[in-house]
């Protein structure tokens, strides 16, 4: 116990440096990602209470505690199974502790407790708010606090296990290949993903019941779900039986899990960390010139197809982007259908949905590109040799541009793409089809500009892996809330300009606001991200 | 070649260098040696224009680190004591981003490549990704990087470490060839004897403040480097 104590410290305080400060100003810094994840509990706070009042209506108030519950495990999983991987297995203290008289149990053990203490953060953005609406709308009981506290600790215990197991099968099957582990990492962790896409997929097909669509998909997966069942039997029926079971089953599936990877441990840490060199790989070396900012992007572009958990993490959106422009090519009268079916006075006809196409691919775009931020770990996964780097004749406004042209090279041909395809199948007219393009060039460039400010600020050199880097790091925090803040301003913004002054003035003033923002954006990074970047030492 | 002038560094309330004062002149090799947390990777890190330092300046070719880095650092290469590059290139490719970052013309590089490769035994590993690397084969692509785009200045902290015999042998007589050549050697380690018999002039730190530099034969006299500096220790 003394030692997994003690391991806990050491590793805790390696990863959780948003806790370290040296004076008001990085304690300043650092209470950014805290505000905004605060932020964002509130507005999960506001629309639980409003769903809360809605439900209670029709006596299904304690529906918003499983409904909420779904969300938090989702978001663990879907996130969890991709970096999993590299957090259990990657560390770059794993010879270090595999050299101490430390049982693998009680690595792993640690190792999955610090992933726990991360993914916690989700249990206060999302399933919090639905406590506080609950208590705020229904008359509860003293030992519904038990068991809401109970969930809130609990609640993150089986995704975590289940994406834990996941990254084991992974990591098995990826570490028995040399050259191509990366890519087969990174391809079994979107065969999971995808998976589960289809499994969550499954229960909206299962409910039928359109009028009540979330209800029906909610309750459904309750059924199937044990701890969101539970909550809401405990919630309304407290049962000391069903309570004691519940913390028995939770604790059971992390010591099961523990036991199945600590039998695994050694074996795919020592597979992962051997890669394997080939004796002669010839004299023919190829000596070509480029320029610095060439060659900056194509050391960008290594890392980024070298780092799956950076691939998964930034590329998923890209995916999404391109299936639902596709999807929406090739089943468009379905998915009218589908909407006039399931949303009750739907007002729009299917020529008025085509009429207001060009909107709808340029909202696409903006989700595909403002949640898209590469730039936000590019200065960080630089690790060390960011001295190095810093140590050649290179400026720093040369280095940061080369790395967001970078980011705007593998996003801007994904989307590009996407709208083209749309293009040819909707006829677009030319104007329409220039301002839908103009978004997808000045709506990740602003991204990604902020992005590598993000990182200017937020750099950290010492992170124990890659994963750390892009998942788990106070810069990265920042993005993600940032990019889903600005990706909902600029939805409603696009509706509300489309809506009052007509489809192309709409547009047009989106790309204005985006282009200006971005030439902001660019010239305040030209003028101080030098400054910023001379500032940093790994 | 290398002024540092009155150079101060502050982590927190810290000093850890003290108007640190000498000069390091063309065509010598000299050693800067200091305990553990002396201040050695500070000063060398704020040579190479990677840490920034509140008093004082360094001059590298006359030049100021901090009105005109970029000009500086083109005729310096630096060596870090734990060569962490960038793992998942090929060391050819990681050499090739080096030079144009040095804008190597393509006959340099290639002669130079090819010269240093074959001297550290690399000839056949090259096109070999860096993370298979052990850690001395790391440090001998960190050197053939450095030493392609032909430095005038060589600054390397502790650049022994990892290194075989046979690669150190080869490493002191490249750094011998480069300062008959006229070029400049700055480096730290603590492998007095080496220092001893490497270097022209040396610089002793403690707690960020120099406490013995000059010629190496005035500073041991007749005692050892190794007897000089465990005595400066011991006051």
């Amino acid at each position: 116990m003394g030692k997994l104590v003690s391991l806990l410290k050491a590793t805790m305080s390696e990863g959780m440096q948003l806790f370290n400060y040296r004076n008001n100003r990085e304690r300043s810094g650092r209470a950014v990602p805290f505000l905004l994840a605060t932020l964002m509990g509130v507005g999960m706070l506001f629309s639980a209470t409003v769903l809360t009042a809605a439900l209670k209506e029709d006596g299904e108030e304690a529906a918003v505690l499983s409904m909420y519950t779904l969300v938090t495990v989702i978001v663990i999983l879907m996130e969890g199974i991709y970096k999993s991987s590299d957090l259990l297995f990657n560390p770059r203290d794993n010879d270090t502790l595999l050299a101490m008289p430390i049982k693998k149990s009680t690595i792993v053990l640690a190792r999955m407790l610090k992933f726990y203490t991360f993914e916690l953060l989700y249990c206060f953005i999302f399933l919090l708010p639905a406590i506080i609406a609950y208590v705020i709308n229904v008359e509860v009981s003293a030992s519904f606090f038990l068991v809401a506290l109970t969930m809130l600790l609990f609640v993150p215990i089986i995704p975590i296990a289940i994406s834990c197991v996941v990254g084991l099968i992974i990591s098995a099957i990826s570490s028995k290949f040399n050259k191509h582990r990366t890519i087969l990492q990174v391809i079994l962790s979107f065969i999971a993903l995808v998976v589960f896409a289809i499994f969550i997929l499954k229960f909206n097909t299962m409910s039928g019941d359109n009028g009540r669509f979330m209800i029906a998909i909610s309750n459904k997966m309750t059924e199937f779900y044990y701890p969101a069942s539970t909550f809401v039997g405990l919630a309304t029926h407290f049962d000391w039986g069903q309570y004691l079971l519940f913390v028995a089953i939770n604790l059971a599936v992390l010591v099961a899990t523990v036991y199945l990877i600590s039998k695994f441990y050694f074996r795919i840490v020592t597979r992962m960390k051997t890669v394997k060199r080939f004796g002669n790989v010839g004299t023919d070396y190829k000596f070509a010139k480029h320029s610095q900012t060439f060659a900056i992007v194509k050391k960008e572009l290594t890392k980024y197809f070298s780092t799956p958990v950076l691939m998964m993490n930034t590329a998923i959106g890209l995916v999404i982007f391109l299936v639902a422009v596709i999807a929406l090519c090739f089943k468009f009268d379905d998915i009218v259908a589908s909407l006039t079916a399931s949303i009750e006075d739907f007002p729009l006809t299917g020529e008025e949905v085509h009429a207001f196409l060009p909107s709808v691919i340029f909202i696409c775009v903006a989700f595909a590109s403002l949640m898209t931020f590469i730039t936000a770990t590019m200065i960080s996964l630089e690790g060390k040799a960011f001295n190095l780097l810093k140590s050649m004749p290179i400026s720093g406004k040369k280095v940061i541009m080369a790395k967001v042209l970078a980011a705007m090279l593998l996003i801007v041909p994904v989307t590009a793409v996407g709208c083209l395809i749309a293009f040819v199948r909707f006829q677009f007219g030319l104007l329409e089809m220039v301002l839908v393009l103009v978004a997808t060039v000045a709506m990740p460039l602003v991204t990604e500009l902020i992005g590598i400010l993000i990182n200017l600020k937020y750099a950290r050199f010492d992170a124990e892996n890659d994963a750390v880097v892009v998942k788990q790091s106070a810069g990265v925090m920042v993005a993600t809330f940032l990019g889903l803040g600005m990706t909902l301003v600029t939805v409603s913004l696009t509706i509300g300009t489309v809506l009052m002054a007509g489809q192309i003035v709409g547009l047009m003033i989106m790309d204005a606001v985006f282009v200006i923002v971005a030439l902001f954006l660019y010239f305040f990074v030209a003028m101080r991200g030098e400054e910023k970047y001379l500032k940093l030492t790994a | 070649m290398i002024r540092i002038k009155g150079v101060s560094k502050l982590y927190g309330d810290k000093k850890a260098l003290d108007n640190v004062t000498f000069e390091v002149k063309e065509g010598e090799i000299f050693a800067f040696i200091g305990h553990n947390g002396a201040g050695k990777t500070t000063l060398i890190k704020s040579i190479c224009g990677i840490l920034d330092f509140e008093e004082g300046d360094i001059f590298i070719g006359g030049k100021s680190i901090k009105k005109d880095p970029i000009e500086c650092k083109k005729i310096m290469a630096y060596i870090p004591d734990d060569p962490e590059l960038y793992e998942d290139m090929k060391a050819i490719s990681y050499i090739n981003f080096v030079c144009d970052m040095y804008d190597v013309p393509l006959e340099v590089r290639e002669q130079n490549v090819r010269r240093y490769a074959s001297l550290f035994g690399m000839e056949k590993e090259l096109n070999n990704v860096i993370k298979s690397f052990s850690h001395g084969m790391k440090q001998k692509v960190a050197l053939i990087a450095a030493l392609s785009h032909e430095p005038k200045v060589l600054i390397m902290d502790e650049p022994f470490v990892g290194l075989d015999p046979k690669a150190i042998f080869d490493m002191k007589e490249i750094m011998r060839g480069l300062v008959k050549e006229g070029g400049t050697i700055f480096f730290s380690t603590h492998i007095l004897d080496m220092a001893e018999k490497l270097c022209d002039r040396v610089a002793i730190v403690k707690q960020g403040q120099i406490v013995k530099v000059g010629d190496m034969k005035k500073i041991r006299g007749d005692k050892s480097l190794e007897k000089v500096f465990l005595e400066l220790e011991a006051k």
